[in-house]
């Protein structure tokens, strides 16, 4: 349990959270053999002993966390859990509403949305509107965007603490407290952390895996907000990758929009057929059609 | 092109005796020094002549000399305050393990006719922070650039991991030395040697041995003969070489005969030893070992079962009780066809091998590059911050990959505290002073609050090289304090 808890606080240490199976660059139905053998690779490329580059140390350290929580079932099975969803596309069928699915498959927990390649977390968490959009197409594949986090629209969410609950999205000043384990006994004892780890572990391991919901009382999460607050000088490494980061929110955001006007176009096609125009087919007949819808809203308005 | 002979040599920088290897064609080669030794004695002196005298020639006078003459030195690698009077003057322990190299360095370049500036030294796994940097500091100081300081039982593994068919094996080195002992489990797969676990003593070995029959011939002569020889120096250094000795033939022997003359006045100490009753003394010291294994197996959470093969490492291992104990307890047969003496000098050398990225022959005869092989190391000892109360925080736990890099969330104790200090911890002890400090971490300017409030972060990270960096930061105000670790000035000198 300890160890379960060690992960945790190590994956949402200030909001960080690694996409690790993206980092080992293994799909994430790879089996125990694989992560090994793909560990193995990455060791003898990145290990500060045979890597010159200036960074192999901390490439080399990430790559080892991977593994390490990857490799323990229990960890593993904790992490999976909190993780984002898969960027990748599902084969669409003809109806629109399927393309749902996407977003908000059954097993798509909400988890930590970040991660330390693309760590401000406002940046992450409200993207103004100005964000570019690069078109609904480039939402259904995850080529050269990496560790994006999707946002679901559904209301039930695990609420466990280590989730981006929704309403993140809305107020664009998240309540972080909620987000990063703690040590409890921090408030209470100043002596050994161990016994903190004790004290917290019992609740906050499962919170992350669904089964004991919103047990737990925020004290235990409690000391995000100031680690945050400090943690913008850790950064700079990581900024350059920032404008990745918004633009697959401006997928994500672009592609709802859509959802949206077809919706409204459905909902048109039903109401008057007539102004749709019924036997409108082909892309000319499409943006007639908007343009009409338009007309009609103008004229709501 | 493959280069024929690499420029870095491998060093085992023994208790009680030495070795040198270098990679040729490939392959470790262990260096003949030029009195046509492989081994040369950890044993430094001053001749009457007050020459210095290194190896052989210092371990033959110790008797005619025991004031001068200094042996088993790396026991007291890293201690600041010791001091070894020598000649007139004192050396530090790192001083005198300097001479060694110096002579190891020398001989080295004599058999390669070129000069060499490079080396990978060994430790014992269980070496704290000071006692490796120590070794560091004695390598610079006898003129060698120290690529590494690398973990004994480790380079064993290295030096056998090279050998035809072995592949996605789990091993277990058994490593008793003249005066360390460790044990390491590894587990070598897709050119990758990853040490799953490290536990040691690094005060038990081949000496301690010999110390039980010391001790034994000490006792039996005070009863027959009345007289105490404890107190005389040179009857002492005689009887310890005898004592080696008879060790040395119980290895094929099963009595062994110790003959003194004229050991005081003109009393003469002549005893035999069963090898029973040798292994009825030292039974409590294999035990010890038995039980380190036992702890090392569990660290890995493996069972004797899960391992393929059992090597022994160290000169100690030629005691027949010690093979067969360890045979026992793994229920394995001890791999016989490696030499104890030289494979860690060996699997040093194939460390440099690797960090030059040197071409080295590897399973299935094929030339490998350096570059198919690491070695991911772990850190033996915990490490751990004081808190209030003479407590410890472990923040990164012995067996841990390296690099690698932790940190915890701490805070103050009382209201408007304003400096937080602590100890770096090297130790498994709950007690924060029972464990070895590393250095102290102090940082400042804490603004004022209640206690519990503020939160301090501290971060250590080790590198590759075992180099420890810890850092303090105040998660409000983004104050950080970075700490190398400081060494005690006994060991700059």
């Amino acid at each position: 349990m300890t160890d379960i808890l060690k992960q945790k606080m190590r994956s949402l240490k200030g909001g960080k959270a690694v996409d690790y199976y993206q980092l080992l660059d293994i799909p994430r139905v790879a089996n125990p053999e694989d992560i090994e053998y793909r560990y193995h690779e990455l060791a003898k490329k990145y290990h500060p002993d045979r890597s010159k580059s200036p960074d192999a140390h901390e490439k080399f350290i990430k790559i080892k966390e991977a593994y390490e929580t990857l490799k323990n079932p229990p960890k593993k099975k904790v992490y999976d859990a909190c993780l984002p969803p898969e960027e990748k596309a599902v084969e669409a069928s003809s109806e629109p509403e399927d393309f749902e699915g996407f977003s908000s498959e059954p097993e798509d927990f909400e988890g930590f949305s970040s991660d330390s390649d693309a760590p401000s977390p406002d940046s992450s968490i409200s993207p103004g509107p100005d964000q570019p959009v690069s078109g609904p197409k480039g939402a259904f594949k995850s080529t050269g965007i990496s560790y994006v986090s999707f946002k679901s629209d559904r209301e039930s969410y695990p609420s466990g603490p280590a989730s981006f609950s929704k309403d993140t999205g809305e107020t664009g000043k998240p309540e972080r407290s909620k987000y990063v384990l703690s040590e409890k006994s921090l408030n209470r004892h100043d002596r050994s952390k161990e016994v903190s780890y004790g004290s917290g572990q019992n609740g906050s391991g499962q919170n992350c895996s669904g089964q004991n919901g919103s047990g737990q009382n925020s004290a235990d999460w409690s000391y995000v907000k100031v680690k945050y607050e400090g943690i913008d000088e850790d950064i700079d490494d990581d900024a350059g990758k920032k404008s990745g980061f918004s633009a697959g929110f401006a997928l994500r955001k672009a592609f709802r929009y859509t959802v949206v006007l077809i919706c409204i176009f459905l909902v048109l096609t039903i109401v008057s057929p007539d102004l749709v125009g019924a036997k409108a087919s082909g892309l000319g007949a499409v943006t007639e059609t908007f343009d009409k819808v338009v007309l009609l809203a103008k004229s709501l308005v | 092109m493959a280069q024929v002979r690499s420029k870095v040599l491998g060093i085992d920088l023994g208790t009680t005796n030495s070795c040198t290897a270098i990679i040729e064609l490939g392959e470790p080669k262990v260096i003949t020094n030029s009195e046509g030794k492989r081994l040369i004695p950890s044993v430094v002196g001053f001749s009457k002549k007050n020459e210095l005298l290194v190896g052989d020639l210092a371990k033959r006078q110790i008797i005619s000399n025991p004031e001068n003459s200094v042996q088993s030195i790396k026991r007291y690698m890293g201690k600041p305050d010791y001091r070894v009077p020598l000649n007139k003057e004192h050396y530090t322990p790192h001083g005198i393990s300097a001479m060694i190299l110096q002579k190891l360095k020398a001989d080295a370049e004599k058999y390669l006719g070129d000069a060499v500036g490079k080396a990978v030294i060994t430790v014992p796994a269980y070496f704290n922070d000071s006692q490796r940097f120590a070794t560091k500091k004695a390598g610079e100081m006898a003129g060698l650039d120290v690529l590494r300081v690398i973990n004994e039982p480790t380079a064993a593994a290295l030096a056998y991991g090279l050998r035809d068919g072995v592949e996605d094996q789990k091993i277990l080195v058994y490593d008793l030395g003249g005066g360390t002992f460790d044990v390491s489990i590894l587990k070598i797969k897709h050119g990758v040697f990853e040490v799953l676990a490290t536990c040691g003593d690094t005060e038990l070995g081949g000496d301690d041995f010999d110390q039980k029959i010391v001790d034994y011939l000490l006792s039996e002569f005070k009863e027959a003969e009345g007289t105490d020889l404890s107190e005389n120096v040179e009857a002492l250094q005689r009887i310890k070489e005898a004592a080696e000795r008879c060790k040395i033939d119980m290895s094929s022997l099963t009595t062994a005969n110790v003959d003194l003359p004229y050991i005081s006045e003109n009393k003469r100490l002549d005893m035999e030893i069963s090898r029973e009753q040798f292994e009825a003394m030292t039974e409590d010291l294999v035990n010890k070992t038995i039980s380190i294994m036992e702890k090392s197996l569990k660290d890995a959470g493996l069972s004797p079962q899960d391992i393929d093969e059992v090597i022994l490492v160290g000169g100690s291992t030629r005691i027949p009780a010690v093979a067969k104990r360890v045979e026992d307890f793994m229920g394995k047969t001890p791999l016989r066809n490696i030499n104890p003496d030289e494979v860690v000098a060996m699997g040093a050398a194939v460390q440099a091998g690797i960090l030059g990225n040197e071409y080295l022959k590897s399973s299935g005869n094929q030339q490998v590059d350096g570059g198919n092989l690491v070695l991911l190391d772990v850190t033996s000892l915990t490490l751990g911050f004081e808190t209030v109360g003479d407590t410890t925080a472990f923040i990164i736990p012995r067996n841990t990959t390296i690099p690698t890099r932790n940190s915890k969330v701490f805070t103050t104790h009382y209201d408007n505290q304003e400096v937080v200090r602590g100890k770096i911890l090297q130790g498994e002890e709950q007690e924060a002073s029972k464990n070895v400090a590393l250095g102290t971490i102090i940082l400042e300017n804490i603004p004022p609050s209640l206690k519990g409030v503020p939160r301090i972060e501290v971060t250590f990270d080790i590198d590759a090289n075992g180099i420890i960096n810890a850092t303090a930061r105040d998660l409000a105000t983004g104050n950080m304090r970075s700490v190398t670790i400081e060494r005690p000035a006994g060991l700059n000198d």
